[in-house]
């Protein structure tokens, strides 16, 4: 956990800077002393800092008095979500260019297939059940769209 | 002969609508996606869904219109992807008077030039409106004081470089006064709750949207902005009226059903058709009024010349505002 | 009197009692899917209403409006996945007690509270609907901003590992917030010229990305390690009784009313609605508890108390926009199209032009709250079928309505992107200790609190003094620094009292976390 905690705060440090960086063409007050654009974001980028010397701080302390839970980031089991995770974006990307069905009728049996479900049988059924549902309910009742195509035009 | 038969199935199908025979709409050969640039439930939302409600009878069996509701970017991407789509008359888009002031903002890629006009149900006044016991009684009384102490008058808009706050504009341009802008992003209504309330003076609106309060006296337009009283609210002057020969602040707040630009004619003279009869329709114009909305006839080149007229006032304006 | 008797009348008639629990149905299972919300089930069952007469339309929409609400505490208890922002609170007590075998405790007290929840406030809304809109109309900008401060200082008391993770979590969501046009001046604010930043980034994506979405990724690692090791997880789903028990009843009383009162009053508040009423809501049952210590491990007021003031927004949110014509929430927003549709001019002249309806609405409300509580007892042994549904199918299953759920908001594929990239951050945020709630309140809140800020600000010329002399302000402001600053003091100030009175060597009995209610 230490070595992440450390990251945190840097990271929390670097955001409040990034936040300085990107509101620098911003006005902190107007003419009149009211707080303007970039007062807000910027009242936000002193708190990130100031978490994260805190964060800091107190990783520094806990080390020292040691017995810190561990953080599993790599294990095999974190990897095969990550897999998900990849698939899911995959799925948002396949739904752009070919809609909602096709990409749908793609992803569930690979998630699945990650997933451990061996029978080909339930993995038809759930597909096409779950394309099906959505598509009935989505489109016939309540009259809305779903993810067009962009080749279906 | 087939077109023919068509108007007659149509017209059987459409039996229970009003003189649907003349204005069919014979072109499209699948479902008509209307763009809302808009969230649901908010007056552009629910006045659209009214109109096409009142226009499937005119739509030939097996098409309907399908509403799509697209706020992303405040409605920006909903205009962009109207005035992008292919010019067959199968998307069409709800546009707001946002049109005719992000292009002078730099917020929108596409101007009035890039949309066939057909049909605007809401052309809609703006007001001003103050509390039933505030000490401005006409409009006269405001601009008045706001000459005294310039600067010190309250005005609540929809958010600053929305229409409501330009119209607040226009009035100091026009009458010489300076006022107090206290915008409300979050919309007209938090700034009409802060009405009732009194921590504002007084709000720049569409009457439709605090005309219950009017009627109910706990809040009091003093102006409409148009050249004629608002039929809605028919003892209200206008600024014309209330302020004399030379003021001339006329602001309204529209919204236009538009296809993309270079829509063919035939598809375009059929769509025009097609709405002039819903807007004739005594029924489509009960359930209107009952939003506050007082429903316009502009159809095709009226409203095209509605949205030029308006780009050219906002240019003005908004570069007076810089 | 003949008005009550007329309303009844539309009320108990087959047609709209059908369309009512129709409604309820659609509105329960709505919320209860990840993804879609209430607002959503709002929207989209909003033009069916345009072809019915009368008020039938409107009464189906309410049932949708308290179903939805409730739905979601059902998935956030059984699932970790709350159906809707309302019941991500919901999900830090109801899901503990699921994995200890008390889904059906859980899910049996959740429907009560919730029921009573909506209940109270349309017995609030008949009784003192005028009341409450004159203390809403009589907030300021000040008050408003005063009201987001106290909302944002809960971050502490709902970080779960570490405060100061928590407190980046809530500025993670202030800046997120941050993002778009500026609410004061509308200029570009870390737009870079992209449109769709332009209008901020979407907030229900966000929010079903890192509650949903990185549940199932979750559920993904955890599958797979059952298959590596061979043992399916084995939590108990038997159901020994569905009404709560006259004990715990008893114990969550306190917090049923308390929830309920603090929910109806944060309904009332324009622009506020049920998500920051439920966290409220924990937060104060923590405070006031004789037991704070199980509250997040299963603790059945932390359950109770999210549901009861979430479904208490209900009524609450009826106030401003029968009463004023404001809706109170973002699905009383979309509803009032509903209302003007039929005709129903909203405001001070409804209750007198209009007052079958306004009576039909009143008594429509009790029935569905009454209803979603009959259609939820009557459900629990099937929702908690949902636990042994195997994760293989309800976890595909829930990604696409994730990415469904997300794409209908706007109809953008870009929200779908924003959710799926949420959600894995929310997956390793997770695993690094951070809280995905205080993200939340800070997205929610911060625009709010900044907007009022500077609003109250160009009111007052740039005088800071309006904070300190207006008094509602400066009771919140107060309220504020309390609950920010006692989880943080309090353990330490019990710990250097326990450690001064053993020191003393008196034997004092140890002063218990009563020290935390003050």
């Amino acid at each position: 956990m230490r070595k992440y905690n450390f990251v945190v705060a840097a990271l929390s440090i670097l955001m409040g800077c990034a936040i300085f960086w990107f509101s620098r063409n911003l006005t902190p007050f107007d003419e009149m002393g009211i707080p303007g654009e970039a007062f807000w974001p910027q009242a936000i980028a002193w708190l990130f800092i100031f978490l994260g010397g805190l964060q800091a701080i107190q990783s520094l302390i806990a080390s020292s008095s040691g017995g810190e839970a561990s953080v599993d980031l790599h294990s095999p089991g974190v990897r095969v979500a990550y897999i998900g995770a990849l698939l899911a974006f995959a799925y948002a990307v396949l739904m752009t260019y070919f809609g909602f069905s096709v990409a749908t009728l793609v992803f569930i049996p690979l998630l699945m297939l990650l997933m451990g479900e061996r029978k080909p049988l339930m993995i038809a059924v759930t597909a096409l059940a779950v394309v099906a549902v959505v598509w009935f309910f989505f489109v016939q009742v309540f009259n809305t769209t779903l993810p067009p195509s962009i080749f279906f035009e | 002969m087939k077109k023919v038969l068509g108007v007659v199935i149509g017209g059987l199908l459409a039996f229970n609508s009003f003189g649907a025979t003349a204005q069919q709409i014979t072109y499209p050969n699948k479902n008509i996606t209307v763009i809302i640039p808009k969230n649901p439930g908010g007056g552009t939302d629910t006045s659209t869904r009214l109109t096409i409600e009142y226009a499937k009878s005119y739509l030939p069996s097996g098409v309907i219109f399908v509403p799509e509701n697209k706020p992303a970017g405040n409605g920006v991407t909903g205009l962009i992807e109207g005035a992008r789509a292919k010019p067959d008359g199968t998307t069409l888009v709800m546009t707001t008077v946002e049109l005719a002031m992000f292009p002078h903002q730099g917020k929108s890629p596409v101007t009035y030039q890039n949309f066939t006009p057909l049909y605007a149900p809401i052309a809609d006044p703006c007001a001003i409106v103050v509390k039933a016991d505030s000490p401005y009684k006409t409009l006269a009384d405001l601009v008045a004081a706001a000459k005294e102490k310039p600067g010190t008058i309250q005005v609540a808009n929809s958010g600053t470089g929305a229409i409501y706050h330009l119209a607040a504009l226009n009035m100091e341009k026009q009458l010489g006064i300076k006022l107090k802008h206290i915008p409300f992003s979050e919309g007209v209504g938090p700034a009409i709750a802060a009405l009732a309330g009194g921590h504002v003076d007084a709000v720049i609106t569409t009457p439709g949207a605090a005309k219950s309060q009017i009627d109910a006296g706990a809040l009091r337009a003093l102006g409409v902005m148009d050249e004629k009283r608002f039929a809605l609210l028919p003892d209200v002057p206008t600024f014309k009226e209330a302020l004399g020969k030379e003021v001339d602040v006329r602001m309204r707040a529209w919204a236009a059903l538009a296809g993309p630009a270079d829509l063919p004619a035939n598809v375009k003279d059929q769509l025009v058709a097609a709405f002039k009869a819903v807007a004739a329709n005594p029924a489509y114009q009960d359930a209107m009024k009952k939003q506050g909305i007082m429903p316009s006839t502009l159809v095709g080149d009226d409203v095209a010349k509605m949205l030029k007229d308006d780009h050219d006032l906002y240019k003005e304006l908004i570069a007076a505002a810089k | 009197m003949t008005e009550v008797l007329e309303a009844a009348g539309i009320v108990f008639s087959y047609q709209t009692l059908f369309l009512i629990t129709v409604g309820t149905l659609a509105g329960i299972i709505i919320g209860a899917l990840p993804g879609l919300t209430v607002n959503m089930g709002i929207a989209l069952l909003m033009p069916l209403t345009f072809t019915f007469e009368g008020m039938a339309g409107v009464l189906m929409l309410l049932g949708v409006y308290c179903g939805a609400i409730y739905g979601g505490s059902i998935t956030a208890i059984l699932i970790n996945t709350p159906g809707t922002p309302a019941s991500a609170a919901t999900c830090l007590d109801g899901y503990p007690m699921a994995l200890k075998g008390q889904a059906g405790r859980a899910l049996g007290l959740s429907t009560a509270s919730s029921m009573f929840g909506g209940l109270f406030s349309t017995v609030a809304l008949i009784i003192v609907a005028p009341q409450l809109a004159k203390v809403a109309t009589g907030l300021s900008a000040p008050e408003y901003f005063a009201l987001a401060v106290f909302g944002i200082s809960i971050i502490t008391s709902v970080s779960s590992h570490s405060l100061i993770k928590g407190l980046i979590g809530g500025c993670i969501g202030l800046g997120i917030a941050t993002v778009g046009l500026d609410p004061m001046t509308a200029g570009m604010r870390f737009t870079f010229d992209s449109l769709y930043l332009m209008g901020g980034i979407s907030f229900v994506p966000v929010l079903v990305g890192l509650f949903a979405f990185s549940q199932a990724l979750f559920s993904i690692e955890e599958n797979w390690g059952e298959n590596l090791h061979g043992v399916s997880r084995s939590v108990s789903v038997k159901i020994t009784r569905l009404l709560p028990t006259w004990i715990d009843l008893r114990r969550v009383l306190p917090t049923y009313l308390r929830s309920s009162v603090i929910g109806t009053i944060i309904g009332a508040i324009p622009g506020t609605g049920g998500d920051i009423a439920s966290y409220v809501s924990y937060t104060e049952a923590k405070r006031w508890s004789k037991h704070p210590e199980e509250f997040g491990h299963g603790s059945i007021e932390g359950v109770s108390a999210p549901e009861a003031g979430a479904n208490a927004v209900a009524g609450g949110a009826m106030v401003p926009l029968m009463t004023l014509g404001i809706p109170g929430d973002g699905a009383t927003a979309i509803m009032m199209g509903a209302f003007m549709v039929q005709g129903l001019s909203l405001g001070p002249l409804l209750f007198t032009e209009h007052p079958v309806e306004v009576n039909t609405i009143f008594i429509g409300l009790f029935v569905a709250n009454v209803l979603m509580g009959i259609l939820g007892f009557a459900g629990i042994r099937a929702f908690t079928r949902i636990m042994v549904v195997p994760r293989k199918v309800l976890v595909p299953i829930i990604l696409v309505l994730c990415a469904i759920g997300s794409y209908s908001v706007n109809h953008t594929m870009t929200d779908v992107f924003v959710m799926s990239i949420a959600g894995f951050l929310g997956y390793i945020m997770i695993k690094l200790g951070f809280s995905m709630s205080p993200i939340v309140i800070g997205i929610i809140l911060g625009p709010m609190a900044e907007t009022n800020l500077r609003r109250a600000l160009t009111m007052s010329d740039g005088d800071f003094s309006i904070f300190l002399t207006r008094p509602i302000c400066l009771t919140f402001l107060i309220i504020a620094a309390v609950t920010l600053f006692l989880p943080i003091v309090g353990p330490k100030f019990s710990a250097w009292r326990r450690a001064k009175a053993a020191s003393a060597g008196q034997g004092a009995p140890e002063p218990s976390s009563d020290s935390r209610s003050a």
